[in-house]
């Protein structure tokens, strides 16, 4: 795989065995989770998987070649594109070297299917190097509670309408030196978040069914399973009984500001600004803060700087992550319960930081079912489940179509 | 020294939010009340949720039946009426099994997953 300056790329180890009748998923369709805080895409292609993932937002960039590339790695740490004639740095490093604020688009129901939106989801199949010959096949998510009718058709028309608006669905793009491709979309399918997370627990890629034991014996997606999903803009909610969803439910199953974003990222934002004199510190600046104090193993100290002062964070870091998961456990684990849950789903990168206050209150009393359980599962992280379980859920549905 | 006033309602119009219950032992009805008390006396606390209960139940009914009580038309016969007249249906004499409790319901993993892939349909 190409390398990209501040693009995750993984390729996975085969996570199921090749069904009777072969590998339902042959690349073609392409599972993407454009969410507030980073843009995910999975493909898989006879039983490998590769993932692309980096954050969603874009700087525009001055100039054609202020950019240099050296043997296939930025000078300046990034990565470009030029979309629709406009150059943009993109990936981790944007925020370090952009000269503009970051377009993020976050918080709206109207970035699903915007512009912005199409052209993160064209990028990361660029990235994922995905063969531009193949008509492809594009799973978008929605917050449940956002996709009613309107949200969904409006989603499949702007990205069937092509960059021409010759409704062929057809968009180009360019990633740093690399010839200009032209990728052609045939079908959109809208799904609401949170089916992806519980069928990745239901099916592997090869779309067999695998068994979710919990510590009573029983398969934990049998009775009322709470798939629980907290991204970094929403928290959505969703109800499945027996793999029924519950269609009356879906439309209140999303709390808008119960993502990271509202409940950590924002207090710290107001926080630095109200006490430094810095105006160039924004959400994302806050968020990438987060996932490396994350990655460091939650320490109590940990300082970033901001002009002239070294700011240390860690502690409201650290009190903000217990306070979320007080949160989530009151405001959506126990009226879950309450009106009759067994099981609680986890998905999404908001449980990394509060799976272990709620794990260790709920041990022995409630499955709270995490990927980390389960050998299908394991190898994908929480705020991946989404996306590859489309994918899990997209080779089902083509095996039980097969004639 | 200055002694401590005594908290009192002004009026004993229950102003004060505590009360104390004292039975008459020797009436019929306390002493049946007294009992009642008692069974509801554990696990502890439970007789004040009772209470709580009772007293809501009450004012619900004052609410649907536009109707305000006080000391003197209150009583357990008028209570147990009203309540019992408020259901569309008698009790039934003898306990009747109307519903039905499969302590195991659970779905089959095969079952969760045809019932999923239904609800969604053949999108691909």
């Amino acid at each position: 795989m190409k390398k990209y300056v501040g693009i995750e790329l993984i390729k996975y180890p085969k996570l199921a065995s090749k069904p009777t009748g072969g590998w339902p998923l042959d690349g073609s369709i392409i599972s993407t989770d454009a969410g507030n805080g980073t843009i995910k895409a999975f493909v898989s292609e006879n039983g490998v998987m590769r993932s692309v993932n980096f954050p969603h937002l874009r700087v525009r960039s001055t100039g054609v070649n202020t950019i240099a590339s050296f043997d296939g790695v930025s000078l300046l740490g990034a990565t470009y594109m030029i979309w629709q004639d406009v150059r943009y740095i993109v990936g981790e490093g944007a925020l370090k070297i952009a000269e503009y604020n970051p377009e993020v688009f976050q918080d709206s129901s109207d970035r699903y299917g915007s512009e912005h939106h199409i052209s993160m989801v064209i990028l990361s199949m660029a990235l994922l190097g995905i063969n531009p010959k193949n008509k492809l096949t594009l799973i978008v998510p929605a917050p449940p509670g956002l996709l009613n009718a309107g949200l969904k058709a409006k989603i499949i028309s702007s990205f069937m309408t092509g960059e021409y608006g010759g409704n062929d669905g057809k968009w180009s793009i360019q990633v740093d030196e690399e010839p200009r491709i032209t990728y052609e979309i045939g079908k959109v399918v809208v799904l609401p978040e949170g089916i992806g997370s519980y069928s990745a627990f239901r099916w592997d890629q090869a779309g067999t069914v695998v068994p979710v034991i919990g510590a009573d014996g029983h398969d934990v997606l049998g009775g009322w399973a709470q798939v629980i999903d907290l991204g970094y803009g929403t928290a959505d909610s969703i109800k499945i009984v027996g793999g029924d969803l519950s269609p009356e439910s879906l439309m209140q199953s999303t709390d808008e500001q119960g993502g990271l974003k509202f409940k950590v990222v924002r207090p710290i934002l107001d926080e630095i600004k109200s006490r430094t004199s810095s105006k160039s510190i924004t959400a994302p600046h806050i968020e990438l803060w987060m996932r490396e104090w994350i990655q460091s193993g939650f320490p109590g100290d940990f300082s970033v700087r901001i002009g002239q002062s070294s700011v240390n964070i860690g502690a409201a870091f650290y009190r903000l992550m217990e306070e979320y998961a007080n949160w989530v456990d009151r405001d959506i684990i126990i009226p879950a319960l309450n009106k009759g849950a067994n099981s609680i789903i986890q998905a999404g990168g908001g449980w990394v930081i509060c799976d272990l206050q709620i794990s260790r209150k709920y041990k022995g009393k409630v499955e709270i079912v995490s990927p980390m359980n389960y050998k299908h599962t394991q190898p994908v992280r929480l705020w991946d489940m989404n996306a590859v379980g489309q994918l899990n859920f997209a080779a089902a549905t083509i095996r039980q179509h097969r004639t | 020294m200055a002694r401590r006033k005594k908290s009192r309602s002004p009026n004993g119009q229950g102003l004060f939010p505590a009360i104390s219950v004292t039975f008459d032992l020797s009436d019929p009805d306390e002493f049946r009340a007294f009992e009642m008390a008692q069974q509801l006396a554990t696990p502890h606390g439970r007789r004040k949720h009772a209470i709580i209960s009772f007293l809501l139940a009450i004012y619900d009914l004052q609410i649907q039946t536009g109707q305000e009580f006080n000391a003197d038309t209150m009583s357990a016969q008028f209570i147990t009426e009203r309540l019992l007249s408020m259901s569309s249906t008698q009790l039934p004499s003898s306990p009747v099994q109307l519903i039905a409790i499969r302590n195991d319901s659970r779905t089959s993993m095969e079952e969760t997953a045809k019932n999923l892939l239904n609800s969604i349909g053949n999108v691909f």
